[in-house]
């Protein structure tokens, strides 16, 4: 059984807060702990304890550290008493501001809750999108000895933007010609079943590389050796290295490990050394075994999967000395391997090791990249314009207290630095939690992606050195605009001047002009410009991130089955992978009680697509294709509504005929009869993605759509199933339908039960439907808070901007206000007028808004898709009821002026 | 032998170490005085002061083999030293004398 893992950043906390030498015992002590509790009281109340029990620790030996710190600090300086004297008033005077500061923030609790958020999520977005676009656009160097000479050899196909497929004759080819590049290598990733008794069998990712691999990593084993080149001889005695991970995990971290071999899948290899921990090139692996020439014939075409090559730079070598000699090498050197649909584009190329996926390179990727980074910068200027007008508003209201204060003799400096105090606790504040919730978002975006065991292991998604710094500055930069600067100019001598002239006026000194009205107008402008496009999208991530079945879905668990390696297509072996699918089948039904069980190419709702023609004259569309045994419609319960279903002569691999949806039917056969129509693959890629023969293929059957949530919308995609032929596929996925209720530990079973067919029969992610949907969900739902969290402080940041405008003009106009009152203007007049001035504003610029989003939207070819008119009405409803609303307090505190008190004097 | 000054946590923490007797590692220390006290005892307070009775020589420590449900970390194994029984005697005659002499009826002060 697999055991749950506690909380990642809780986790994340405990590593940087507890000291090495305790690091071990302490962690492992809580996870013990939260496996206790998981047990004993469910998951939800154990994560929640772990998280206290690591805040515990953090604190607790972060204040242990302070004091050590503290206490050898005090005693290695040579204090005299004075300097002791001076830095303890210095420390006691700063210890005042910050004091005052929080005073302030709990004084105004909801302005300094509104500051404080909208801080922390641009901070967090902004940290976040720097970080993973950072790691796109410059991926860092794999952290090896001089990882950035590390080079990955390649053929690019500069026309389709793709890497084209290498075999072991171009490594080898090239390894004897290239001299600017050393150790030039290779690597396939494989999969095996990894057998250690008593643990149940597991497949694991291997790589089977070249010995010359561990010399371009330049890193030695902690034990025992590295692979050899002798190792990768036909006749030499089969071994394995070994990860630091999977040595303590397996092996109990025992030396004697080298005297053990280990069973992956039908051979048995000798362990001859482990590798130190945080070691896994050449992607992301914990295992490796020779790569070995294989017999002739074997390799030249694509029975084999290619590999990747690599090399390191020869000293003196630069990048562009061993691309000009590749080039020329390359061309000497056609690749056995020319793929029928790559263009004629295809050159060698090399790259730096990091820079290998051709993701990066991509110039629509950097475009969208700079255009997220464009639209961050956009986020952080307004938050801090809103964040600007709210606090210099709060200043400007606190203009009689600082002349107090001045009076009193404190000096302009002393006001100026208590000011930027407490910005800058409002803008720390606010930057604390805002790194602690990017960090938290990142952790959760790795840990999405590193599902994907290719996910290379250099990119890890932390925020750099840089991006923390920057992050500093912008908080000073913040605590400077919103506390320095009104202080400034609220300290101004003119102002204190007129202030004191001016007693019965209120605020008389400072001014929101037009500028704040102009930014307060740009900033409406731009939640009603944005904020459609982001609320259709999040619906539209939250309908994808929630989505459910409309059946049981707990009740079908899924398997992959694969063999070790892929027969080349032979009678004998298409009928070895055949039977031993069968036989797990059999050996399924005997050792549990299982309604029904089927195979097919893909999960139900996660097929490929393919470009389909049909013959009744529809265009060419894009379909789902699945392959599917006899027996898959009835285990899924799924209809037969028109035709019949497959029977055993649609396996033959010349049987030409397939069964649709009603999705496809209706839709993707222009709606003539479909049944009895024919259906073909149009290009040689859609024929490989589709196992479909270069042939038309006759509709023999029609089937209800499945209730499935797809990726972009709840309706029923068209899709196309064709009978699972005798030339058996390399992996498929295995459906049993269980009863409700089922608790058996299907996972473990269902290994053992594989391993003892066949131990090349591999069985992975075992999962239930319903699980396997919510992990395909998880990004959706992540996108979705994460836009939820910016529309949500995007609106409380316009309505607290709104609110302090509106306060703040009451707050200037009470006189005006309390002599209208006394002269007997109606409420309705007074309200109006206190209203038309946040009105105007709201209305110019959602007006504003309203077009540039509507231009936005026709340039993008319809972004809303059709729901422009619905959401930008919704948003400018939606904002002009929160600046309203923000500007009702406000409105009431003015009508509720005596015209007595008005006259009178000044006001608070 | 010259005895340290303990405090109350520290005496707590080396009492639940001698009463659980062998294999004793954090969990069980945590466990122990939880049963015993009735407290809900902070983890990171009995390594702390584990590490804080290591370095004054009341305990020693050692590191043992790592275990799945642990996450694949080591158990760290500890002991009462002679200098530890030690001071849990003298912290004991301390409050022995503070109580000698006290009427009966004052035994069931809480």
């Amino acid at each position: 059984m697999s055991l749950q893992l506690p909380p990642r950043l809780a986790r994340w906390l405990l590593e940087r807060a507890v000291p090495p030498d305790v690091r071990e015992d302490v962690a492992g002590d809580l996870t013990e702990l939260f496996h206790r509790d998981t047990s004993a009281e469910g998951s939800t109340r154990a994560r929640a304890r772990y998280w206290r029990h690591a805040i515990s620790c953090a604190i607790r030996f972060g204040a242990e550290r302070c004091r050590n710190a503290l206490r050898a600090g005090l005693l290695r300086m040579p204090w005299s008493r004075p300097q002791l004297k001076a830095a303890l008033s210095a420390f006691m005077g700063w210890r005042l501001d910050l004091t005052l500061a929080i005073r302030m923030l709990l004084r105004y609790p909801a302005l300094s809750g509104v500051a404080v958020l909208g801080i922390a999520v641009a901070i967090a977005l902004a940290a976040t999108m720097v970080t993973i676009i950072g790691e796109q656009l410059n991926p860092s160097d794999p952290p090896l000895p001089e990882g950035g000479r590390i080079v990955a050899l390649q053929r690019w196909d500069a026309a389709k933007h793709r890497v084209e497929p290498l075999t072991l004759e171009d490594m080898v080819a090239w390894r004897e010609q290239l001299s600017q590049v050393r150790n030039v290598g290779a690597f396939r990733n494989v999969t095996r079943n990894l057998i250690v008794p008593p643990a149940v069998p597991e497949p694991v990712g291997i790589a089977e590389m070249s010995a010359a691999g561990f010399d371009v990593a330049g890193v030695a084993p902690l034990i025992g050796r590295a692979l050899q080149p002798e190792d990768e001889r036909a006749s030499a005695a089969p071994v394995v290295v070994i990860g630091y991970a999977e040595w303590r995990r397996r092996f109990g971290a025992s030396p004697d490990v080298l005297t053990r071999s280990v069973q992956l899948g039908d051979s048995h290899h000798a362990v001859v050394g482990v590798m130190p921990e945080g070691f896994a090139f050449p992607i992301n692996h914990t295992y490796w075994i020779p790569l070995r020439r294989e017999p002739a014939g074997e390799s030249i075409g694509l029975t084999l999967p290619p590999v990747s090559v690599f090399g390191r730079l020869a000293p003196g070598a630069t990048l562009q000395s061993a691309q000009e000699e590749l080039t020329m090498v390359g061309d000497r050197t056609p690749s056995v391997v020319v793929r029928p649909e790559s263009s004629q584009a295809v050159r060698t190329r090399l790259v730096p090791y990091a820079r290998q996926f051709p993701e990066a390179d991509d110039p629509g990727n950097r475009l969208a990249m700079q255009v997220v980074r464009f639209l961050v910068a956009v986020l952080l200027a307004v938050v801090s314009i809103n964040i600007a007008v709210l606090v210099y508003a709060r200043t400007a209201a606190r203009q009689p207290e600082i002349a107090v204060r001045t009076a009193l003799g404190a000096s302009r400096g002393r006001i100026v630095t208590q000011l930027f105090g407490e910005g800058l606790v409002l803008a720390g504040l606010g930057s604390v939690a805002g790194i602690m919730a990017a960090v938290f978002a990142l952790g959760q975006i790795h840990a999405t992606f590193s599902q994907n065991e290719l996910m290379p292991f250099w990119v890890r998604f932390d925020l750099s050195g840089q991006t923390i710094a920057t992050i500093v500055a912008f908080t000073v930069a913040i605590a400077a605009v919103i506390g320095a600067w009104p202080a400034w100019r609220a300290t101004d001598p003119r102002v204190q001047h007129r202030l004191q002239t001016l007693s019965a006026g209120g605020g008389a000194g400072m001014h929101l002009g037009r500028l704040w009205t102009l930014l307060i107008l740009f900033q409406v402008a731009f939640a009603v410009a944005l904020l459609p496009f982001v609320v259709v999208r999040m619906s539209e991530l939250a309908r994808d991130g929630m989505g459910r079945f409309g059946f049981e879905a707990r009740e079908f668990l899924l398997a992959q089955v694969a063999m070790d390696r892929v027969p080349s297509g032979s009678v004998e072996s298409s009928n070895l992978l055949a039977g031993r699918y069968r036989q797990m089948e059999n050996r399924i039904r005997e050792i549990g009680n299982i309604r029904a069980t089927a195979f097919s190419s893909s999960a139900p709702g996660f097929e490929s697509a393919a470009l389909l023609r049909s013959d009744t004259g529809a265009m060419d569309a894009s379909v789902r294709v699945n392959r599917v045994s006899p027996d898959f419609f009835q285990t899924w319960g799924v209809a037969l509504l028109a035709g019949r279903d497959f029977r055993s002569a649609d396996a033959a691999p010349d049987a030409r005929t397939v069964i649709v949806n009603r999705a496809f039917a209706r839709g993707a056969a222009n709606g003539a009869a479909a049944l009895g129509s024919h259906v073909r693959a149009v290009t040689s890629e859609a024929q490989a993605v589709s196992g479909l023969a270069n042939d038309w293929y006759e509709i023999v059957g029609i089937v209800d759509d499945f209730p499935l949530p797809s990726s972009r919308t709840l309706e029923p995609e068209p899709k196309v199933y064709r009978a699972i032929t005798s030339e058996a596929e390399a992996e498929l996925t295995m459906t049993l339908r269980l009863y409700a209720g089922d608790g058996e530990p299907w996972g473990t079973r269902l290994r053992q039960l594989a391993a003892g067919i066949d131990p090349t029969l591999q069985v992975k992610n075992v999962v239930t439907m319903d699980e396997l949907l919510r992990q395909q969900q998880r990004p959706a739902r992540l996108l979705a808070g994460v836009l939820a969290a910016m529309t949500v402080s995007v609106l409380l940041l316009s309505a607290a901007g709104i609110y302090a405008l509106m306060a703040f003009s009451v707050t200037q106009r009470r006189r005006e206000i309390g002599i209208r009152l006394a002269l007997g203007a109606g409420t309705r007049r007074i309200l109006l007028t206190i209203f038309s001035r946040a009105a105007g504003q709201l209305l110019a610029g959602a007006a504003a808004g309203t077009a540039v989003a509507a231009i936005l939207d026709r340039a993008g070819g319809g972004l809303m898709r059709g729901h422009a008119a619905i959401a930008i009405s919704a948003v400018v409803a939606l904002l002009i009821i929160v600046g309203l609303l923000a500007a009702l307090r406000p409105a009431r505190q003015g009508l509720r002026i005596a015209p007595t008190e008005a006259l009178r004097g000044p006001t608070r | 032998m010259h005895s340290t000054a303990l405090g109350e946590f520290e005496q707590i923490v080396l009492l639940a170490i001698l009463q659980v007797g062998d294999e004793v590692y954090g969990v069980p220390v945590i466990e122990e005085i939880r049963r015993r006290t009735g407290r809900d005892v902070a983890p990171g307070a009995v390594h702390i002061t584990l590490r804080r009775l290591e370095r004054k020589g009341l305990v020693t420590s050692w590191l043992g083999e790592p275990t799945p449900e642990r996450g694949g970390k080591a158990r760290r194994y500890v002991m009462v030293t002679r200098a530890g029984i030690e001071s849990l005697r003298a912290a004991r005659r301390v409050i022995d004398q503070m109580w000698r002499g006290l009427a009966p009826g004052l035994r069931g002060i809480k």
